[in-house]
């Protein structure tokens, strides 16, 4: 007994890939930053006139939309290096940019095989172990593009921002700039751009008491690659021997699946609700379709997905946490809630005791 | 010291062995083999619990299909068995576990968890895994959810969380985290995983 007991300790095989999401990620934003914090930090340009106490909205502004136009025109080959909650995942990234066309191919190196291929909003993905293929669209990518689209000013309404100086990352002088939050409701970022392309070179989500919750970064990182397009594309098209597989979502409306949010959570809005139809769900039955209705406050964002309550599979309400990744579920009425962000407890908490069926 | 308890020492020597604890050569060279059936099933387990998927059955390391086979099919039964909290096992770590199960990845506990403490803590059994039908297997293949104790407190996985937090990814992230779909993707990876 006691033997398996240690067992415990290699348990749980499959998680790993939560991890990978984060990944990605900071790869756009990560394009976008270095313009406007390499001005800010050429000599002989006034970089007091930032990094002193200037968290004003307008250099929050600036920073955030040089970052969205840098993460349209980069190229690079890079492996990129994510750690949560004590855990590391890594990938290889190809990235290209051709004519407004963005291309980009992602290896995991850890863990089960995985090749990702993005080209614009086209997202195939390998699983050679299932030899299954995985087919989907997405809306919108790039960094901010809801920044972009709005003339809201959500994040400098709700983040300041402050220059901490210059650090080498993967080889490449950086700049540091910190988003913290004006409030107790969303996590702040430490945000690393590379001088030259403004790519993001690094990034870590910090708690209220600035300790690093997730971080990610390149370990290394060749920019101005030669990343050819229509090679990754060839390899995007080669489906042959793989089950094709093309996961559906539906959209809809909070207010047409019966939900509304009584009080609005501080700076974060409505963006979007989906219905997964149920066999794109693991394990669903056939009346179970989760709704999922996601918000923002141009950061961080909040996910409430709400399904019947089921006694088998639901039951323990709890509250639980992956890196900066929180979540907690919650019964209400003939419905189980699970909501999840990279937000504190307490902003999961508003979400769900504001959560209502309509009258 | 019995006989008996000089087996369970052995037993728990080995155990130890298996989690890197301690090296002896000259403990792995006395295995007899009964000892070494102990070993190979010790490593088994491991195997199968951490490898996802397809790579499980390929993973194992020096012990028979069958064995394998049936631990699987155990692991997924267990969970019937615990259906209110849908456990399939109690394990306690070890602090240095995370360092050696860089694959793997579970949701902190943080609190509120109540019905924790009413937990039935389900213990695996080396010796005598039942064997499971692969039809039981196939009709109870959907939430897995494992909890372990550890250091940091209790951990869960949970298939079914894993699938909600890759949509979270998808629709949702952060965005400086961009929100790529590939995130999306590498977090279905655990739906397949728990099909077989």
């Amino acid at each position: 007994m006691a033997s398996v007991e240690r067992m415990g300790t290699t348990s749980a095989g499959n998680c790993m890939n939560l991890k990978r999401f984060s990944l990605v990620a900071l790869i756009f934003i990560a394009q976008a930053a270095t313009h406007f914090v390499a001005a800010q930090s050429l000599p002989g340009q006034t970089v007091a006139s930032v990094s002193a106490a200037t968290p004003d909205s307008k250099s929050l502004n600036d920073w955030l939309l040089r970052m969205h136009e840098a993460s349209k025109n980069r190229t690079y080959i890079g492996t990129y290096v994510v750690s949560i909650g004590g855990q590391m995942q890594s990938a290889k990234i190809w990235h290209v940019c051709d004519g407004g066309q963005q291309m980009e191919r992602i290896e995991t190196l850890t863990g089960a095989p995985r090749s990702s291929f993005r080209h614009n909003d086209k997202l195939v993905t390998f699983m050679p172990e299932q030899k299954l293929v995985r087919q989907e669209r997405r809306e919108a990518f790039g960094a901010f593009p809801e920044l972009v689209q709005s003339t809201d000013n959500r994040i400098t309404e709700f983040y300041k921002i402050k220059l901490e100086g210059v650090e080498r990352i993967a080889g490449l002088d950086s700049d540091v700039a910190v988003l913290s939050p004006k409030d107790g409701m969303r996590f702040g970022y430490r945000v690393w751009t590379e001088q030259k392309r403004g790519l993001i070179v690094k990034l870590q989500t910090l708690d209220a008491d600035g300790r690093v919750l997730e971080q990610a970064a390149f370990s290394e990182l060749q920019l101005d690659a030669p990343v050819k397009m229509d090679k990754l594309l060839q390899m995007m098209g080669k489906v042959d021997g793989y089950k094709v597989e093309q996961p559906a979502l539906v959209k809809t409306s909070a207010s047409a699946e019966g939900w509304v949010l009584k009080a609005p959570v501080a700076g974060f809005k409505p963006m979007s609700c989906y219905k997964r139809p149920a066999a794109a769900v693991q394990g669903a039955s056939g009346a179970d379709e989760p709704m999922q209705w996601v918000f923002s406050d141009g950061l961080a964002s909040v996910s409430l997905f709400v399904e019947p309550f089921d006694r088998q599979r639901h039951g323990v309400q709890s509250s639980m946490s992956i890196g900066a990744t929180h979540t907690i579920t919650r019964q209400l009425g003939n419905y189980w809630l699970t909501a999840m962000g990279e937000v504190p407890m307490t902003t999961l908490k508003q979400f769900a005791s504001g959560l209502e069926r309509k009258k | 010291m019995t006989h008996t308890q000089a087996n369970v020492s052995s037993a728990e020597s080995l155990s130890a062995l298996v989690d890197g604890d301690f090296e002896s050569p000259v403990l792995t060279s006395a295995l007899d083999d009964k000892m070494r059936a102990v070993w190979n099933s010790y490593q088994a387990i491991g195997d199968v619990l951490r490898a996802p998927g397809a790579a499980a059955s390929k993973a194992v390391y020096g012990a028979d299909a069958v064995f394998v086979q049936r631990l699987m099919q155990r692991l997924e039964n267990e969970k019937i068995e615990n259906s209110p909290p849908r456990l399939t096992a109690v394990f306690v770590a070890k602090p240095h576990a995370a360092a050696a199960n860089d694959a793997t990845f579970r949701w902190k506990l943080v609190a509120g968890f109540a019905s924790f403490g009413a937990m039935a803590a389900v213990a695996l059994s080396l010796v005598s895994v039942p064997g499971g039908t692969p039809e039981q297997l196939a009709k109870n293949g959907a939430a897995t959810e494992l909890m372990v104790t550890s250091p940091q407190g209790p951990m869960v996985r949970d298939a079914r969380l894993e699938e909600l937090l890759s949509a979270h990814k998808q629709l949702g992230g952060t965005s400086l985290q961009a929100p790529s779909g590939f995130l999306r993707n590498a977090g279905f990876e655990s739906t397949n995983n728990g099909q077989r």
